[in-house]
């Protein structure tokens, strides 16, 4: 296990691999959320519309 | 006891749209902001991480509220407020664990470490999984709001203990940098560009909010619904037994 000081240097295209994956994470986090609700009203709206 | 289901009858649009522009300002104020001098574009993984943490905060603080004045007021749709509050600080409880370990694994060397913080923070996601997990064994309305606002009563607790866990013990996670006693230990544009992805952070969970109460309401009116068939149907011999907190 190596630490801060340890590590190799980190270029600055490397930091940004990181920052683009924390972002994805979060874009695609978001997403699947706010999707999943969606698909949850929209079932539950056609069940209550074929109650009799 | 109130048994009011208060499914609506439009759906609005406009929360998707609030959650996708606070979305965008987040982004493009967290992208334009100078990186920090030690940790370099590191650094602007603060700007999703912190907002995700502060909204499980504020998240279960809702529930516990919720939770308390249905415990009070008997009343369903506090119920769903707790509920609705609590699925999405699950939501953002998982993003700021892996926000974290995505932050942690170039500046520790590590993605994860049994350190107070971490941990904590891991012990308040399954707890409050838990609480989901809870609402599902009862199709019995104020018997399930029963349970759940009692353990979404309980659970607050943790909020405290995760937050002040860097201060109470010798942790690797960093102290507070906004919160400190004495003055902010950051820099004033990453400050106001933190508190800008905190306050979108927020729009974003009070849209969330909107859409999910949405949701709840249309779910127990469904459940209502159903049990009424049920008797409808096949009549008192049939009807499931209502048994006091279970079964039903």
């Amino acid at each position: 296990m190596k630490f801060l000081a340890q590590l190799d240097p980190m270029t600055t295209a490397e930091q940004w691999n990181w920052v683009i994956l924390a972002y994805g994470f979060t874009v695609v986090a978001l997403a699947t959320f706010t999707t999943s609700i969606a698909i949850r009203i929209r079932r539950a709206r056609r069940r209550l519309s074929d109650e009799p | 006891m109130t048994d009011r289901t208060n499914a609506p009858v439009t759906s609005r649009t406009w929360p998707w749209f609030v959650m996708a522009g606070a979305g965008l300002v987040t982004f493009v104020a967290s992208m334009t902001v100078a990186p920090d001098a030690i940790q370099g574009q590191l650094s602007r993984i603060m700007y999703v991480h912190v907002p995700s943490a502060w909204l499980a905060y504020l998240a279960f603080g809702i529930t516990m509220i919720s939770s308390a004045m249905y415990l009070w007021k008997r009343d369903l749709a506090w119920d769903r407020r707790a509920h609705a509050s609590a699925e999405i600080g699950v939501v953002f409880t998982a993003m700021a664990i892996g926000l974290g370990m995505i932050w942690a694994k170039p500046t520790w060397g590590i993605f994860w470490t049994w350190d107070a913080r971490l941990t904590l923070t891991a012990i308040m996601f399954f707890v409050y999984l838990g609480y989901l997990a809870l609402r599902r064994t009862t199709d019995d309305l104020h018997a399930r709001a029963r349970r759940a606002s009692i353990l979404g009563v309980l659970a607050v607790v943790q909020v405290p203990l995760v937050h002040f866990s860097v201060i109470w013990w010798r942790t690797l996670h960093q102290p507070p940098s906004v919160f400190e006693p004495a003055s902010p230990d950051i820099d004033t544009p990453m400050l106001l560009t933190l508190l800008l992805a905190v306050a979108c952070f927020t729009i974003i969970y009070a849209s969330m909010m909107v859409k999910r109460l949405e949701l709840a309401g249309m779910e127990d009116a469904i459940l209502v619904a159903e049990q009424v068939d049920d008797s409808v149907v096949a009549g008192e011999a049939v009807t499931r037994p209502s048994v006091e907190g279970g079964l039903a």
